[in-house]
Protein backbone atom coordinates (compact mmCIF):
# COMPACT_ATOMS: atom_id res chain seq x y z
CA UNK A 1 0.00 0.00 0.00
CA UNK A 2 1.56 3.38 -0.91
CA UNK A 3 -1.37 5.83 -0.94
CA UNK A 4 0.11 8.91 -0.48
CA UNK A 5 1.29 10.99 -3.16
CA UNK A 6 1.96 14.09 -1.55
CA UNK A 7 3.05 14.60 2.39
CA UNK A 8 1.24 17.82 4.13
CA UNK A 9 2.75 17.24 7.01
CA UNK A 10 4.75 15.33 9.60
CA UNK A 11 3.98 14.94 13.54
CA UNK A 12 7.11 13.53 14.90
CA UNK A 13 7.36 12.62 18.70
CA UNK A 14 10.23 10.99 20.90
CA UNK A 15 9.32 9.18 23.77
CA UNK A 16 11.16 8.24 26.65
CA UNK A 17 10.21 5.88 29.80
CA UNK A 18 10.41 8.63 32.74
CA UNK A 19 9.75 8.72 36.28
CA UNK A 20 9.82 11.95 37.23
CA UNK A 21 7.75 14.58 35.72
CA UNK A 22 8.83 16.58 32.99
CA UNK A 23 10.07 19.66 32.96
CA UNK A 24 8.18 22.49 31.14
CA UNK A 25 10.27 24.84 28.77
CA UNK A 26 12.36 21.86 27.74
CA UNK A 27 11.00 22.46 24.15
CA UNK A 28 9.99 26.20 24.73
CA UNK A 29 6.74 26.37 22.42
CA UNK A 30 6.66 22.60 22.13
CA UNK A 31 4.56 20.13 23.56
CA UNK A 32 5.60 17.68 26.84
CA UNK A 33 3.20 15.80 28.19
CA UNK A 34 3.74 13.32 31.11
CA UNK A 35 1.48 10.38 30.00
CA UNK A 36 0.22 8.31 32.67
CA UNK A 37 -0.43 4.30 32.06
CA UNK A 38 -2.82 1.55 32.42
CA UNK A 39 -2.45 -0.51 36.21
CA UNK A 40 0.02 -2.68 34.75
CA UNK A 41 4.00 -2.94 36.15
CA UNK A 42 6.00 -2.59 32.68
CA UNK A 43 4.02 0.77 31.89
CA UNK A 44 5.38 3.68 33.45
CA UNK A 45 4.98 7.24 33.03
CA UNK A 46 6.16 8.57 29.65
CA UNK A 47 7.51 11.06 28.55
CA UNK A 48 5.83 12.94 25.31
CA UNK A 49 8.26 15.04 23.44
CA UNK A 50 6.40 16.71 20.53
CA UNK A 51 8.72 18.31 18.39
CA UNK A 52 7.37 20.90 16.12
CA UNK A 53 6.23 23.72 17.58
CA UNK A 54 2.50 23.42 17.00
CA UNK A 55 0.83 19.70 17.73
CA UNK A 56 -0.92 18.88 15.00
CA UNK A 57 -3.27 15.44 15.07
CA UNK A 58 -0.51 13.60 13.89
CA UNK A 59 1.86 14.47 16.71
CA UNK A 60 -0.71 13.08 19.24
CA UNK A 61 -1.00 10.07 17.20
CA UNK A 62 2.41 9.62 16.81
CA UNK A 63 2.61 10.46 20.71
CA UNK A 64 0.02 8.06 21.83
CA UNK A 65 1.12 5.08 19.29
CA UNK A 66 5.07 5.83 20.90
CA UNK A 67 4.09 5.63 24.31
CA UNK A 68 1.84 2.20 23.69
CA UNK A 69 4.89 1.02 21.54
CA UNK A 70 7.63 2.13 24.54
CA UNK A 71 5.40 -0.36 27.09
CA UNK A 72 5.00 -3.08 24.63
CA UNK A 73 8.67 -2.72 24.22
CA UNK A 74 9.40 -3.14 27.94
CA UNK A 75 6.96 -6.14 28.14
CA UNK A 76 8.86 -8.10 25.50
CA UNK A 77 12.04 -7.35 26.85
CA UNK A 78 11.08 -8.22 30.39
CA UNK A 79 9.54 -11.64 28.59
CA UNK A 80 13.31 -12.16 27.36
CA UNK A 81 14.89 -10.79 29.95
CA UNK A 82 16.34 -8.05 28.32
CA UNK A 83 17.96 -5.52 30.16
CA UNK A 84 16.82 -2.10 28.20
CA UNK A 85 19.45 0.21 28.37
CA UNK A 86 18.76 3.92 29.25
CA UNK A 87 18.76 5.50 26.15
CA UNK A 88 15.70 3.09 24.95
CA UNK A 89 13.29 5.69 22.88
CA UNK A 90 10.67 5.09 20.49
CA UNK A 91 10.81 8.13 17.56
CA UNK A 92 7.61 8.05 15.68
CA UNK A 93 6.84 10.25 12.39
CA UNK A 94 3.18 10.62 11.16
CA UNK A 95 2.83 11.72 7.50
CA UNK A 96 -0.69 13.01 6.32
CA UNK A 97 -1.01 13.16 2.99
CA UNK A 98 -2.41 12.80 -0.32
CA UNK A 99 -3.45 10.69 -2.48
CA UNK A 100 -5.34 12.07 -5.78
CA UNK A 101 -7.88 13.98 -3.57
CA UNK A 102 -7.90 11.20 -0.39
CA UNK A 103 -6.24 12.20 3.06
CA UNK A 104 -4.15 9.05 3.85
CA UNK A 105 -1.73 8.75 7.29
CA UNK A 106 1.46 6.81 7.07
CA UNK A 107 3.77 6.23 9.59
CA UNK A 108 7.48 5.72 10.37
CA UNK A 109 8.62 3.71 13.93
CA UNK A 110 12.46 3.65 14.89
CA UNK A 111 12.94 1.72 18.42
CA UNK A 112 16.22 2.93 19.72
CA UNK A 113 18.44 0.48 22.28
CA UNK A 114 21.71 1.86 22.22
CA UNK A 115 24.19 -0.82 22.47
CA UNK A 116 21.92 -4.03 22.69
CA UNK A 117 22.65 -6.37 20.24
CA UNK A 118 20.84 -5.57 16.74
CA UNK A 119 19.34 -9.13 15.87
CA UNK A 120 17.85 -9.36 19.63
CA UNK A 121 16.71 -5.92 19.22
CA UNK A 122 14.96 -6.46 15.59
CA UNK A 123 12.86 -9.25 17.29
CA UNK A 124 12.11 -6.89 20.18
CA UNK A 125 11.08 -4.68 17.90
CA UNK A 126 8.79 -6.88 15.75
CA UNK A 127 7.42 -8.88 18.93
CA UNK A 128 6.51 -5.17 20.43
CA UNK A 129 4.72 -4.14 16.86
CA UNK A 130 3.01 -7.52 17.39
CA UNK A 131 1.71 -6.72 20.58
CA UNK A 132 0.77 -3.40 20.47
CA UNK A 133 -2.74 -2.40 20.28
CA UNK A 134 -2.10 1.08 18.17
CA UNK A 135 0.10 -1.25 15.53
CA UNK A 136 -2.67 -3.72 15.48
CA UNK A 137 -5.42 -1.23 14.92
CA UNK A 138 -3.42 0.12 11.70
CA UNK A 139 -1.99 -3.29 10.61
CA UNK A 140 -2.81 -3.75 6.66
CA UNK A 141 -4.20 0.06 6.54
CA UNK A 142 -1.56 2.20 6.39
CA UNK A 143 2.22 2.19 4.90
CA UNK A 144 4.06 1.53 8.86
CA UNK A 145 7.96 0.91 8.73
CA UNK A 146 9.71 0.15 11.31
CA UNK A 147 13.83 0.65 11.93
CA UNK A 148 15.91 -0.37 14.51
CA UNK A 149 18.86 1.77 16.31
CA UNK A 150 21.25 0.17 18.57
CA UNK A 151 24.71 2.52 17.47
CA UNK B 1 -14.42 -8.15 16.07
CA UNK B 2 -15.29 -7.77 19.69
CA UNK B 3 -11.96 -8.79 20.77
CA UNK B 4 -12.20 -6.88 23.96
CA UNK B 5 -13.57 -8.91 27.03
CA UNK B 6 -11.93 -6.10 29.43
CA UNK B 7 -11.71 -2.46 29.64
CA UNK B 8 -8.79 -0.95 31.24
CA UNK B 9 -8.98 2.38 30.47
CA UNK B 10 -11.43 4.85 28.12
CA UNK B 11 -9.75 8.41 26.81
CA UNK B 12 -12.12 10.89 25.96
CA UNK B 13 -12.33 13.92 24.33
CA UNK B 14 -14.27 16.50 23.28
CA UNK B 15 -12.96 18.87 20.22
CA UNK B 16 -14.40 22.18 18.38
CA UNK B 17 -13.52 24.41 16.28
CA UNK B 18 -11.97 27.84 17.88
CA UNK B 19 -10.82 30.59 15.94
CA UNK B 20 -9.28 31.98 19.15
CA UNK B 21 -6.17 30.63 21.65
CA UNK B 22 -7.14 27.93 24.00
CA UNK B 23 -7.35 29.68 27.57
CA UNK B 24 -5.62 27.69 29.96
CA UNK B 25 -7.28 26.89 33.14
CA UNK B 26 -10.16 26.23 31.40
CA UNK B 27 -10.06 22.64 32.60
CA UNK B 28 -7.93 22.53 35.58
CA UNK B 29 -5.53 19.87 35.95
CA UNK B 30 -6.52 18.52 32.55
CA UNK B 31 -5.32 18.58 28.97
CA UNK B 32 -6.30 21.30 26.20
CA UNK B 33 -4.26 21.82 23.34
CA UNK B 34 -4.60 24.01 20.40
CA UNK B 35 -4.10 21.79 17.05
CA UNK B 36 -2.69 23.01 14.27
CA UNK B 37 -4.00 22.44 10.60
CA UNK B 38 -2.57 21.39 7.64
CA UNK B 39 -2.69 24.25 5.18
CA UNK B 40 -5.92 23.86 3.61
CA UNK B 41 -9.00 26.18 4.30
CA UNK B 42 -11.41 24.33 5.86
CA UNK B 43 -8.80 23.21 8.70
CA UNK B 44 -9.26 25.37 11.17
CA UNK B 45 -7.78 25.21 15.20
CA UNK B 46 -9.12 22.92 16.95
CA UNK B 47 -9.39 22.56 20.45
CA UNK B 48 -8.28 19.36 22.51
CA UNK B 49 -9.73 19.08 25.62
CA UNK B 50 -8.88 16.00 27.51
CA UNK B 51 -11.87 14.92 29.99
CA UNK B 52 -9.65 12.86 32.50
CA UNK B 53 -6.86 14.59 34.53
CA UNK B 54 -4.36 12.25 33.42
CA UNK B 55 -3.53 12.20 29.73
CA UNK B 56 -3.17 8.71 28.76
CA UNK B 57 -2.28 7.55 24.97
CA UNK B 58 -5.92 7.04 24.42
CA UNK B 59 -6.66 9.99 24.85
CA UNK B 60 -4.10 11.54 22.70
CA UNK B 61 -5.24 8.90 19.61
CA UNK B 62 -8.48 10.56 20.97
CA UNK B 63 -7.65 13.57 20.25
CA UNK B 64 -6.35 13.17 17.07
CA UNK B 65 -8.65 11.07 15.54
CA UNK B 66 -11.39 13.63 16.96
CA UNK B 67 -9.69 16.47 15.79
CA UNK B 68 -9.06 15.10 12.00
CA UNK B 69 -12.86 13.88 12.18
CA UNK B 70 -14.05 17.13 12.49
CA UNK B 71 -12.27 18.73 9.65
CA UNK B 72 -13.15 16.05 7.37
CA UNK B 73 -17.22 17.03 8.74
CA UNK B 74 -15.69 20.16 7.68
CA UNK B 75 -15.26 19.41 4.37
CA UNK B 76 -18.19 17.19 3.78
CA UNK B 77 -20.75 19.61 5.12
CA UNK B 78 -18.93 22.61 2.96
CA UNK B 79 -19.40 20.01 -0.29
CA UNK B 80 -22.96 19.07 0.60
CA UNK B 81 -23.95 23.09 1.23
CA UNK B 82 -24.90 22.29 4.93
CA UNK B 83 -24.48 25.08 7.04
CA UNK B 84 -23.07 23.25 10.66
CA UNK B 85 -24.11 24.69 14.25
CA UNK B 86 -21.70 26.77 15.88
CA UNK B 87 -21.28 24.27 18.63
CA UNK B 88 -20.50 21.27 16.19
CA UNK B 89 -17.98 18.94 18.38
CA UNK B 90 -16.63 15.44 17.87
CA UNK B 91 -16.69 13.42 21.13
CA UNK B 92 -14.32 10.36 20.64
CA UNK B 93 -13.70 8.08 23.45
CA UNK B 94 -11.18 5.11 22.78
CA UNK B 95 -10.90 2.22 25.18
CA UNK B 96 -7.59 -0.02 25.90
CA UNK B 97 -8.64 -3.26 26.53
CA UNK B 98 -7.57 -6.96 27.10
CA UNK B 99 -8.49 -10.14 24.83
CA UNK B 100 -8.96 -13.38 26.34
CA UNK B 101 -5.26 -14.31 26.16
CA UNK B 102 -4.29 -11.25 28.06
CA UNK B 103 -3.57 -9.66 24.43
CA UNK B 104 -4.15 -5.68 24.52
CA UNK B 105 -6.77 -4.13 21.85
CA UNK B 106 -7.61 -0.68 21.35
CA UNK B 107 -11.57 -0.02 20.62
CA UNK B 108 -13.36 3.55 20.09
CA UNK B 109 -16.54 5.63 19.95
CA UNK B 110 -17.08 8.66 17.95
CA UNK B 111 -19.90 10.81 18.34
CA UNK B 112 -20.79 13.72 15.54
CA UNK B 113 -22.37 16.35 18.19
CA UNK B 114 -24.83 19.22 15.37
CA UNK B 115 -27.28 20.50 17.48
CA UNK B 116 -30.42 21.29 15.29
CA UNK B 117 -29.42 19.88 12.34
CA UNK B 118 -31.87 17.17 10.77
CA UNK B 119 -31.12 13.80 11.68
CA UNK B 120 -31.04 12.32 8.60
CA UNK B 121 -28.91 14.43 7.21
CA UNK B 122 -26.39 14.08 10.35
CA UNK B 123 -26.40 10.70 9.47
CA UNK B 124 -25.35 11.09 5.70
CA UNK B 125 -22.45 13.43 7.30
CA UNK B 126 -20.93 11.39 9.79
CA UNK B 127 -21.26 8.75 7.33
CA UNK B 128 -19.49 10.73 4.72
CA UNK B 129 -16.94 11.86 7.04
CA UNK B 130 -16.15 8.42 8.62
CA UNK B 131 -15.10 7.20 5.05
CA UNK B 132 -12.93 10.41 4.36
CA UNK B 133 -11.05 10.86 7.99
CA UNK B 134 -7.89 8.96 7.74
CA UNK B 135 -7.56 7.85 11.05
CA UNK B 136 -11.20 6.08 10.57
CA UNK B 137 -9.63 4.78 7.32
CA UNK B 138 -6.37 3.66 9.04
CA UNK B 139 -8.26 1.66 11.71
CA UNK B 140 -11.30 0.15 9.61
CA UNK B 141 -11.76 -3.18 10.11
CA UNK B 142 -9.27 -3.85 12.51
CA UNK B 143 -10.48 -2.23 15.67
CA UNK B 144 -14.08 -1.84 17.12
CA UNK B 145 -15.66 1.43 16.08
CA UNK B 146 -19.41 2.84 16.95
CA UNK B 147 -20.44 5.65 15.05
CA UNK B 148 -23.28 7.73 16.84
CA UNK B 149 -24.88 11.02 16.09
CA UNK B 150 -26.35 13.71 18.28
CA UNK B 151 -28.76 16.11 17.09
CA UNK B 152 -30.86 17.02 20.22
Amino acid sequence: MSNIQKVLLTGKSRTTSADGRVLAGDHEGGLNIRLSAPGNSAAGGHAFDAIALHPTAEQLFGGAWSACYIAAVGLVAKEKKVVLPTGTAVDIEVDLGMGGADFYIQARLTLVIPGLDHALATDIAHAADAMCPYSKATRGNIDVTLNVITA
Amino acid sequence: MSNIQKVLLTGKTHTIAVDGRVTAGDHEGKLNIELSAPGNPAAQRHTFAAIAPHPTAEQLFAGAWSSCFLVTAGIVAKEKNIQLPADTAVEVEVDLGLGGAGEYYIQGRVNLIVPGLDRALATTLAHAADAMCPYSKSTRGNIDVTLSITTA
